[in-house]
Formats: structure tokens, C-alpha cells, sequence
């Protein structure tokens, strides 16, 4: 009778492996030969790597996405989702661009903490995204948010707090920076006391809510679904929002925001004058390529023109099609995704940004958070 | 409310969505049998299909497959000693005794009758924790969480056997590699020696597959013998049942610790059967064959691991916190399903809510009973002698540790461990604690740092901290006590 349950456990074994293969079948594509047709794509298999684990933010929205690519990409091909995990999502990158052909078979995916690790240097960072062609990039503000016991009701009166301010943050290396950059730029880093640690956005929304700390800021997306909440009952005040670039450059206000301030705006109220100088540009970069890229999907820049202009065309009539805006609604917030021309304009803003730039956030990291492992 | 639950329960037994939720119990199933992989690569697994399903029929596939891990974890606990997930490691300590001595179907009996109560108490206990959610989840900040991280260390003491000061040392050792990987406060990895693997840290499941199977495996394959020394099955499923309706109140209580543990965010799921199960053994009368074959070793961990799960997804509903890797990956397939988390699940979404609650109480008795119809068959695995049962279960067991991260680290790292446990093991220095200790390493240290950054030392004068201070306290006393009585009375002789 051994034999019996020996057999039920090499049946669920190959139940399983069935399972696992039909969901990890990586792309096969890199046949480029076989399509017969017009289009580049001919049904093939296109692999996208996404650096985290299946069921996070950027695994949701990639899935979501494959099924309208591959409704709207010439030839049809089948978008299979890689999950790499692991270093905080520089693996999957850097696997991407060391491991991955450039023939427009292999596509990555990245959301704001893939990012900052390229935008800060660290050194296991082997990817420079200004070498990688975005095909679609889903902009993503951020908000940051007060308690009605500190007394501030706007962000210019940010130094004049009747408590201490503490902010809860996770660490100086992740998407914290461009708080830390914010806070320069309004010069109140004395004002506030950073706690890191918090294991990330939502547990420090929740030390916010225990009174833990006083000071918070969530993605937009999650402000609309946590925060306004308790701004609608009296326990949150927004203060400023970090906005978005525009073609030139300048911080704009956030369009699922229109209400609130920005950083720019706040600086102006403070200092009566327009921001300028290192962290100032700093800020702007890391703007620019954070929330208006915030999760984005890239091919490799080398890629066939052929594929990258299939994948554009198709990128812009997905983010038209009906159900899309509708189903996307949950997934997306209420930004419109990139596409096209305004992508291109994301794109100048990623690769005119300034050695120097990053050079100055390295060195600053380096000497006011005491962070290691930058590149020198 | 009430009326709402009853809306929701017609959703629910709605036959195609019913369908889905016996799709969900057959991949939890066959998941939770196979040592190494959990909720996680489950929710992996069906999280594809859900596209375009509506919401409810969703969460009927993905909550039926979370219901029943922790039931079919049970198998390779008990038949083979080896975790079948994170959450059935303490059933080993008694489960796999018990089927050494040829009564395995009698442990699984009472396993899997435990788990049915288990989930409903869970799914009760997460209905009416639902209102009181948040305000119950908000009392806990980071001071109130590092105490809880020290209470769970105490535990230590209750699984170190023989030797106190080798338990320490293994649970000191667990939290010496709980700390590789990226610091959980400041900016820096330790111990990783410029190997990105290392980054996150050595994953939980490669470290107890690890810790307890490869040094199972050598000694079996060594001894050529199969797992029961005997070559017939004693005991029976029924009268695991008769033992579990005995221990009522263990299993009522194990599952309000199970509950209660899970509820908190950020504690990590991980460490609930530990607790349950160190906590039955302290308050229980003749603890001495704890760890040698009591059945009560295996009702404790297995209601408690099921009641876990209505706890955990408190604050993952109501915070979008998940309180565990299958919570977490249970986030993204509600965002793709087309429902947030958050304050909207208590009241425009309350639906769902209730729909999550009903599917988990039905699972779980549904999963349950599969596994009870099964476990007479498969109870025989553990008359298979080692040299063909060991290289099958081996190849499954790197599968398992390889879906961790799919890095061939995770093959290196299983292994190494492997071979430290097996010293352990036949050195006589206890492996639970090293276990414990590894899982609690990072909460505490977080916490810690957290509550020393925003307090000072003010922190400790904090009601609640004292609370869980003075129960932690009373739980090493007593356990000092008792084993010095107990020692007394067995006139010194060893055990364990």
C-alpha cells in the first residue's frame, strides 16, 4: 500500500510543477526569425522582468498591463511576467541589462525604489536607465501631511510647530531621498526630527495615525485611499505636494492634487524668492524621473526600432481603449498614464540630468545621513 | 452588520464561486503537502487566473487556497518531520514523535480537527474584531511591539530542552543570522559579504527546511529504516479526534493566541505556532513528554496556526499592512480585483469584507475534511523505507528552498544550514530556539530603534509595555520553576 501514497505525492508533485511551469514559462521569444509577416512581433513570447515579488505594486500593474499589450501590439505577442526579486530590486535590473539580450524580446519593469538605487549610486547598481527606452510610464505623486496638534494649517508655517515635528521614514537609500531633498530645499531640517526604520510607507501611515509621529507622506495613490479619509475627519492637514515636472523642467502642481501647494510654492511663501541652487536641481531630477516615471516599463535602448516603435504605437492606443480607463481606475489612481509625446518629454528629463547632480546628492547622503556603499 | 454577513454568505455560496473556493482547497492543499513552499508561492500561483474574475469570485479562489496551507502543512510535519510551510514548524516538535512511534494518522486526526476549530474560531474572532479593528491595531506602537518581539524571544527558554544555556545560545545564534541582510534602521547590509542574495537576508524558508529536513534526511537514509520504527500504524484519525474534543480549551485558547498574534502588524505570522506552542506547554499539567510524542504538542500549533489567519488580515484590510507574506501578495490580488484596502473596506467594500470572513470559515472546515478523507493513505508514507522515499522527498525539498528567491544561493545557503543542523541535532543542542530567535531578530531590533529614536528610555513606562513586561516575566518564572519541579519529581534524569 506504500505504493499507493507514494503515488498520490508524485501526483501532486506534477500537479504542481505543471502549475509552476505554465506560470514561470520564461519568454521563449528571441526567434526573431519567425515572424512572416509585417509586424515584428509575430505571436512571439515577449519576457518583461518585474524586480519584485509577484502580487506587489509594480507585479499588479505589469499584469494589468501585459493583457492590453498584448491586445494592441502588432502580431499580438504574449506578455510573460519574470518575477526577480531580491537587493531591494536591483537584481531583476541588473539582471535585465546584463543577462538580456537587446532584441526586443525582453522587457523591464521598475517602479520609484529600482530608481533612487541609480539616481543615489549605490554601488551594486549595474543599470543606467538613461541607456534604457521607456514604452509607458505611470506618473505617481507624493503628499505630505501633518497633525492638527501641531498647529500648522499650510506649509509655510512648517518652522513655527507647537511640538516637536518627527517624521517617520524608512531609510535614506530608498524613496525617503526626495523627502530628505524636500526638506533641504526648504531649509527646516533642524525643525524635524526623521525617524527611520519604519518598515515602509503603510507602517509609517499607521505610527502617523497612533500620534507616534506628527509628520507623514504617503504616494498620491495611497493619500487618496488613507489619508483623505482622515483629512475628512480632522486628523490630517495637508501641507504640500512634490509635484511633477513639466517640459521645461519647473515643479508643477500635482493634477490629482490641484488644491494643494507645492514644495516650489511653499518655498516662495517662506522665502518670498524662487528656489535655486544644488538641492534645488537635485530635487527637480529626482522629480522628474520619480513621479512622473513612477512605475514605468523600459526596453533595452539598442532594442530593434522596429519593436520599440511596435511597442509605442501600441502604448498609445492602450491607455484609449475604454475598458482600460475603467478597469485602470483602481490600479492607476487618478493619473493618466505616459505615453508618447509626453513620454518623450519624461525621457529629456532623465538623460539631460547633470553628473554633477548626482555627484552633489552622492556627497550629501554621504556626509548628512551617513550612507555607505555609494560610488565615489 | 448581522444582516450583512447574511448577504455575504449568499455571495459566497453562490455555486460557481463555491467552485472556485474547492479549486483554491485543492491548490492549498497539494501546496501545503509539499515541504518548503507556502502561501506565498501559492498566491504566486493563482494570482494569473483572477484577471477579469469579479471581486468575489476572486477571493474565493485566493482565500480557499490560504484556508487550507496551514491545514495540509500538517502532512510533512508529522509523517516527515520536515515544515510543509512556516507555519506548521512546531508541530514537528511532537507531530513527527508520534508518527516515529507509528501513530501518525492518530496525530493528524487531531491535527486537522483542530484546524477546522481553529479557522472558525479565526473567522469568528475576525468578524467582530472587524469594527474594533483599527482602534485595537492603532494601540500598538513601536514600544508595545518590541515588547511583544521580547515575549516571543522568551520563548527560548521553553524550547531549549535540556540546557538552558544552550538554548540561549541557539536562539542568540538565530538572531545573529537574523541580522544578515539590510539593517532595518540605518542605511547598511551586514554580513553579506558583496553578495546581493544576501541583501534581504537568508530566507526564512531555506533556513528551517534547512534546520530540521537535511539532517532527517542523512539520519534516515544512514539507518536505512523508514520513518516509523514499527512496521504497522497504531492509532487511528478518530481517535485523534477523541483527543482533540478532550483538549477543548487548548484549542480554544491556542486559538486566541493564534488570533491575537496575527492581528498585530509587523510581529510576523511566522512565530504564532512557537508561541502557542510554548505557551500549552508552560500552562499545561505533566509538560514532561512535550517534545517526546503528546498530542497536545500538535492541537496547540494547528488551531493556532489557522486562527492566525483571520487575525492577519485585520491589518492587512483595514491598513493595507500585511501581517504576512501571503497578506501581501493577498494586497495585489485585491488591487487587481479592483478593491483597495483600507477604510473603504468597512463600509463601501464591506461586502468584501464579509465575503473574505465567510470564505475563510468555510474553507477551512471544507480543507480540513479533504485532509482528514486523505490522511489514512497518506499517513503510510512514513512504512516507506528511506532509500526510495528520501531522494524523491530531497528533490522536492530543493524545489521548495529554490522557489524562495530562484537565486542558486538558496541551494548553497540550504545546505550550509543543513549541515549545521545536523551537527545540532546530533549534538543535542535544541534547533526551535535558533529558529525563534532568527524570526524575531529584525522586529526587534526595528522596534527597538524605533521606540529608543521617538521615546528616550520614556517608553518603558508605557502601560501596555509593562503589561506584556510582567507576562513575559511571569512566563520564564514559571517555566524555571517547572522544570526544576519536574526535574525534581523524574529524580533528575534527563529528557527531552
Amino acid at each position: 500500500m506504500g505504493k499507493l501514497s507514494k503515488m498520490l505525492g508524485v501526483g501532486l508533485a506534477v500537479l504542481l510543477f505543471t502549475f509552476l511551469a505554465a506560470c514561470n514559462e520564461e519568454g521563449n521569444g528571441g526567434n526573431a526569425n519567425s515572424s512572416n509577416g509585417d509586424s515584428f512581433y509575430d505571436g512571439d513570447d515577449v519576457e518583461v522582468i518585474v524586480p519584485f515579488s509577484a502580487g506587489g505594486g509594480t507585479d499588479s500593474l505589469i499584469r494589468f498591463l501585459s493583457n492590453y499589450f498584448q491586445e494592441y501590439t502588432e502580431g499580438a505577442p504574449s506578455f510573460q511576467v519574470q518575477n526577480i526579486e531580491g537587493g531591494g530590486s536591483i537584481n531583476g535590473a541588473n539582471e535585465y541589462v546584463d543577462l538580456r539580450d537587446a532584441d526586443g524580446y525582453s522587457l523591464l519593469a521598475t517602479s520609484a525604489s529600482t530608481k533612487i538605487p541609480f539616481l543615489i549610486g549605490q554601488e551594486e547598481v549595474r543599470y543606467d536607465l538613461r541607456e534604457l527606452q521607456p514604452v509607458l510610464g505611470t506618473p505617481n505623486g507624493v503628499v505630505l501631511y501633518t497633525s492638527p496638534d501641531t498647529g500648522i494649517t499650510e506649509g509655510a508655517e512648517i518652522k513655527d510647530a507647537d511640538q516637536e515635528l518627527t517624521l517617520g521614514a524608512t531609510s535614506p537609500t530608498g524613496i525617503d531621498v526626495m523627502t530628505l531633498l524636500a526638506i533641504e530645499v526648504l531649509d527646516i531640517r533642524d525643525d524635524i526630527q526623521i525617524i527611520f526604520g519604519y518598515e515602509g510607507a503603510g507602517a509609517s501611515r499607521v505610527a502617523f495615525e497612533q500620534g507616534e509621529t506628527n509628520l507623514d507622506y504617503q504616494s498620491g495613490t495611497a493619500f487618496q485611499s488613507d489619508v483623505t479619509p482622515l483629512v475628512e475627519e480632522g486628523s490630517a492637514v495637508p501641507l504640500f505636494s512634490y509635484g511633477f515636472t513639466d517640459e521645461s523642467g519647473d515643479i508643477i502642481r500635482d493634477p490629482a492634487f490641484p488644491d494643494i501647494p507645492t514644495v516650489k510654492e511653499v518655498y516662495e511663501d517662506m522665502y518670498g524668492e524662487e528656489p535655486s541652487g544644488e538641492a534645488w536641481d537635485a530635487y527637480r531630477a529626482f522629480v522628474g524621473v520619480v513621479n512622473n516615471l513612477h512605475k514605468s516599463v523600459w526596453i533595452h535602448e539598442d532594442a530593434p526600432q522596429e519593436a520599440i516603435d511596435a511597442l509605442g504605437e501600441a502604448a498609445t492606443e492602450l491607455v484609449q481603449d475604454e475598458d482600460f480607463q475603467s478597469e485602470g481606475a483602481e490600479v492607476l489612481g487618478n493619473y493618466d498614464p505616459l505615453v508618447g509625446e509626453e513620454l518623450e518629454g519624461a525621457i529629456d528629463s532623465l538623460t539631460s540630468i547633470e553628473e554633477e547632480t548626482l555627484e552633489w546628492v552622492r556627497n550629501y547622503l554621504k556626509e548628512e545621513y551617513d550612507v555607505t556603499g555609494l560610488v565615489e | 452588520m448581522l444582516e450583512a454577513a447574511l448577504d455575504a454568505l449568499f455571495i459566497v455560496l453562490d455555486p460557481s464561486r463555491v467552485v472556485f473556493i474547492f479549486i483554491g482547497i485543492l491548490v492549498g492543499v497539494t501546496i501545503g503537502f509539499l515541504p518548503g513552499l507556502g502561501g506565498p508561492v501559492g498566491m504566486s500561483l493563482l494570482l494569473p487566473f483572477i484577471f477579469g474574475m469579479d471581486p468575489y469570485s476572486g477571493i474565493a479562489l485566493l482565500m480557499g487556497m490560504v484556508a487550507v496551507i496551514h491545514t495540509a502543512d500538517t502532512f510533512p510535519a508529522v509523517l516527515l518531520g520536515v515544515p510543509g510551510s512556516s507555519g506548521s514548524q512546531a508541530t514537528i516538535m511532537d507531530g513527527y514523535p508520534l508518527a516515529q512511534r507509528g501513530e501518525a494518522s492518530r496525530a493528524l486526526g487531531a491535527a486537522f480537527f483542530s484546524s477546522i476549530i481553529g479557522g472558525i474560531i479565526g473567522a469568528v474572532i475576525m468578524f467582530f474584531a472587524i469594527p474594533i479593528g483599527r482602534p485595537i491595531v492603532l494601540m500598538f506602537g513601536s514600544p508595545e511591539l518590541f515588547m511583544l518581539s521580547v515575549l516571543g524571544l522568551s520563548m527560548v527558554g521553553i524550547l531549549a530542552g535540556n540546557s538552558a544555556i544552550k538554548g540561549l545560545l541557539a536562539g542568540a545564534t538565530g538572531m545573529l543570522l537574523g541580522t544578515v541582510g539590510g539593517a532595518p534602521a540605518t542605511a547598511e547590509y551586514r554580513f553579506t559579504f558583496e553578495w546581493i542574495y544576501l541583501f534581504n537576508g537568508i530566507p526564512l524558508t531555506v533556513l528551517a527546511l534547512g534546520l530540521f529536513a537535511l539532517p532527517e534526511m542523512i539520519d534516515l537514509l544512514t539507518q536505512k529504516r523508514s520513518i516509523a520504527s514499527s512496521s504497522k500504524l497504531e492509532g487511528s484519525r478518530l481517535q485523534g479526534i477523541k483527543d482533540a474534543i478532550k483538549h477543548k480549551w487548548l484549542i480554544f485558547r491556542s486559538s486566541l493566541i493564534g488570533s491575537f498574534v496575527g492581528f498585530i502588524p509587523g510581529l510576523g505570522g511566522s512565530v504564532v505556532d512557537w508561541i502557542s506552542y510554548g505557551v500549552a506547554k508552560q500552562t499545561s499539567k505533566n509538560n514532561e513528554n512535550f517534545g517526546k510524542g503528546d498530542i497536545r504538542g500538535v492541537i496547540a500549533p494547528e488551531s493556532a496556526n489557522n486562527a492566525k489567519e483571520g487575525g492577519t488580515l485585520i491589518p492587512t484590510i483595514l491598513f493595507g499592512i500585511p501581517g504576512s507574506g501571503t497578506t501581501a501578495i493577498l494586497l495585489g490580488g485585491l488591487i487587481l480585483l479592483g478593491v483597495s484596502s483600507g477604510p473603504s473596506m468597512l463600509t463601501s467594500d464591506l461586502d468584501v469584507t464579509l465575503t473574505i470572513v465567510w470564505t475563510l470559515a468555510l474553507a477551512s472546515v471544507f480543507g480540513a475534511i479533504v485532509c482528514l478523507l486523505v490522511a489514512k493513505h497518506v499517513a503510510k508514507i512514513s512504512l516507506i523505507s528511506a532509500d526510495k522515499l528520501v531522494p524523491f522527498l530531497l528533490i522536492i525539498m530543493m524545489v521548495g528552498a529554490y522557489q524562495s528567491t530562484r537565486h542558486w544561493g538558496d541551494f548553497l545557503i540550504f545546505i550550509l544550514i543543513g549541515i549545521i543542523g545536523w551537527f545540532m541535532k546530533h549534538l543535542d543542542w535544541p534547533r526551535a530556539p535558533l529558529l525563534v530567535g532568527f524570526v524575531l531578530a529584525t522586529s526587534a531590533e526595528r522596534y527597538l530603534h524605533l521606540s529608543m529614536s521617538r521615546y528616550g528610555f520614556e517608553w518603558l513606562s508605557r502601560p501596555m509595555v509593562l503589561v506584556i513586561g510582567v507576562i513575559t516575566i511571569l512566563i520564564i518564572v514559571s517555566g524555571t520553576h517547572m522544570k526544576r519541579r519536574s526535574n525534581r519529581m523524574a529524580g533528575g534524569g534527563d529528557h527531552g
